[in-house]
């Protein structure tokens, strides 16, 4: 039973088609990739997915429950937690508190249980020092903060757009170990990532974006040997 | 140590109380109209706190100060009475306006509330039988008969009654929320604030606090006008007072509003009409050289001496 799933899902503005008949799934316990050159609609599927864009066309489910039209904090509610690609910490906030908007708003958790909700969450993705300004944060820390406010609203379904970006290999593998935890204790897990070695090491299946539309979709091994994939990222030869 | 923390609140709460056993009807009276722009000034920061910038504070005590008095002229209730009513109709008529207005941001809702004063002011002009028109009205007496002490126990009670709903925002969720608004509207949304629904509550309550202001102004000084009720003076000075004390905070605006308004008493006694220039002239350098404002600096202050005894 797919915990999330799209039925033909279209968002244009005015002229331009960014995300056109996008059909896929999401299973439990799943890591998907979603890959594809730049502009190819990514982040646009993920704002549709979770509401901050209404879609042109098509519907949205997660599990039974249609939630196309629903607002961006209903949908939270209902179980979907995103991080945003550009980080947007919340600066005027300290860590902990930025971990407790989630908590208190996703979850609607009382004051001093969200502030628990906080510590738990930060000793999970091993954030240290959660009363310190986010000012002090370093950019990994930064990116676990991002991950930790999602988590905190106990999503099913988490998207993850390009929480890589900017780490070294250490810091890679650390985030990539705090990942699969998150999917080890039931969440399916989306994530949207330009470094190849990340998604081929982290997801079960990967869907392949190209001009709005999905051009592939398989298991990694299978769809890095797909001519269309190829041609997407390096160009069609004359 | 800890006892020490609360000792300035605890001699700034006594003073305030037993102020009119020590000073004359004077002195009660600057600081009556001083603890009226501390309630706009705080108010106004209530709002700011989510990012919204509201010019509305005027419109809103104006508005407040007619519901009072025309309640009180026609129906013949408690003073009192018409104050809270004055409050209410402020605080709903926000509460309607904020569901259409609220979905504008930025200098979009900053001036569309600007101009709610002088639409106020129109509307109440053009009713003359009710309203008395572009005279306004008068009350047959003034609260308490003028009487300056209790005067200003009741407008203290409105400024204390205010700094404890801002420590309430300051201490529970809405803190929270009205913050990740301010920080990141789409961050805020995605993790499940209703922003919207947020926004429309801070508006109706700070309007109400405001409106409840401008019905004790308008007991206080017995009457109502179009031009007095809904003058600009009651957004600008409360506006510079919260700049000057820093925003974002419950203490900045106390702060500035105590500096400012005993500032601006004796400016207007020094250079009559010149104190005008001065609040201006206070705003642009607040802006450039303490855009925290003076707690800010306070803050910046006490942190950079901490480190100083830190690293020796």
């Amino acid at each position: 039973m797919a915990v999330l799933r799209t039925e033909s899902l279209e968002r244009r503005f005015g002229g331009l088609v960014a995300v056109h008949d996008l059909t896929f799934e999401l299973a439990e316990n799943e890591i998907l990739g979603i890959i594809g050159p730049n502009g190819a609609g990514k982040t646009t599927a993920i704002n549709v997915i979770s509401g901050l864009y209404m879609p042109t066309t098509g519907r949205i489910f997660l599990g039974e429950d249609e939630i196309t039209y629903a607002p961006p904090h209903v949908r939270c509610h209902m179980g979907i937690g995103r991080t945003f690609q550009l980080v947007h910490p919340l600066v005027d906030l300290t860590a902990r508190e930025n971990i407790m908007v989630g908590a208190l708003f996703g979850r609607n958790q009382r004051l001093r249980q969200a502030r628990k909700t906080a510590e738990e969450i930060a000793a999970k993705l091993d954030l240290e020092g959660i009363d310190r300004s986010v000012s002090d944060l370093t950019v990994l820390e930064i990116k676990k903060l991002e991950i930790g406010r999602a988590l905190a609203s106990n999503p099913k379904v988490l998207f993850l757009d390009e929480v890589m970006a900017g780490l070294n290999s250490d810091e890679t593998k650390a985030a990539l170990d705090a990942v699969r935890r998150i999917r080890d204790q039931g969440v399916a897990i989306c994530v949207v990532e330009h470094v190849m070695s990340v998604i081929r090491d982290l997801t079960d299946r990967v869907v392949v974006l190209d001009g709005g539309t999905i051009i592939a979709e398989g298991p990694y091994s299978k769809v890095s040997a797909d001519p269309r994939v190829i041609a997407a990222y390096l160009g069609e030869e004359e | 140590m800890r006892i020490a923390r609360y000792v300035p609140y605890l001699v700034g709460a006594a003073v305030a109380a037993t102020f009119p056993l020590f000073s004359g009807a004077y002195l009660e009276q600057v600081a009556g109209a001083t603890l009226i722009y501390l309630t706009l000034a705080l108010s106004w920061d209530m709002l700011l706190r989510s990012g919204q910038l509201g010019f509305g504070t005027a419109g809103f005590f104006g508005l407040g100060s007619y519901a009072a008095v025309l309640l009180f002229l026609n129906v013949g209730v408690q003073p009192f009475v018409s104050i809270i009513f004055g409050g209410i109709v402020a605080g709903v008529v926000a509460l309607l306006l904020g569901l259409a207005v609220l979905r504008l941001r930025g200098m979009y809702f900053a001036i569309t509330t600007l101009a709610l004063a002088g639409i106020f002011a129109v509307v109440l002009r053009n009713f003359p039988s009710l309203t008395g028109g572009a005279e306004g009205k008068m009350l047959p007496s003034c609260i308490f008969s003028g009487d300056t002490a209790n005067v200003y126990w009741l407008i203290l009670v409105v400024a204390v009654m205010t700094i404890v709903i801002s420590e309430v925002f300051e201490r529970t969720r809405i803190h929270v929320a009205l913050t990740s608004i301010r920080n990141d509207e789409r961050v805020a949304k995605s993790s499940g604030v209703n922003v919207f629904k947020y926004l429309v509550f801070v508006f109706a309550v700070t309007s109400a606090i405001q409106g409840i202001a401008g019905g004790v102004y308008a007991h206080v000084f017995g009457f109502v006008s179009p031009e007095g009720s809904f003058s600009a003076n009651f957004l600008l000075l409360p506006l510079a007072m919260a700049l000057l004390g820093g925003i974002h905070s419950t203490w900045g605006p106390v702060i500035g509003a105590l500096v400012l308004g005993a500032l601006s008493e004796y400016l207007k006694l020094q250079i009559p009409y010149g104190h005008l220039l001065v609040y201006g002239a206070i705003i642009v350098v607040v802006i450039l050289f303490l855009p925290q404002g003076l707690s800010g600096a306070a803050r910046a202050w006490r942190g950079r001496s901490h480190a100083a005894r830190g690293a020796r």
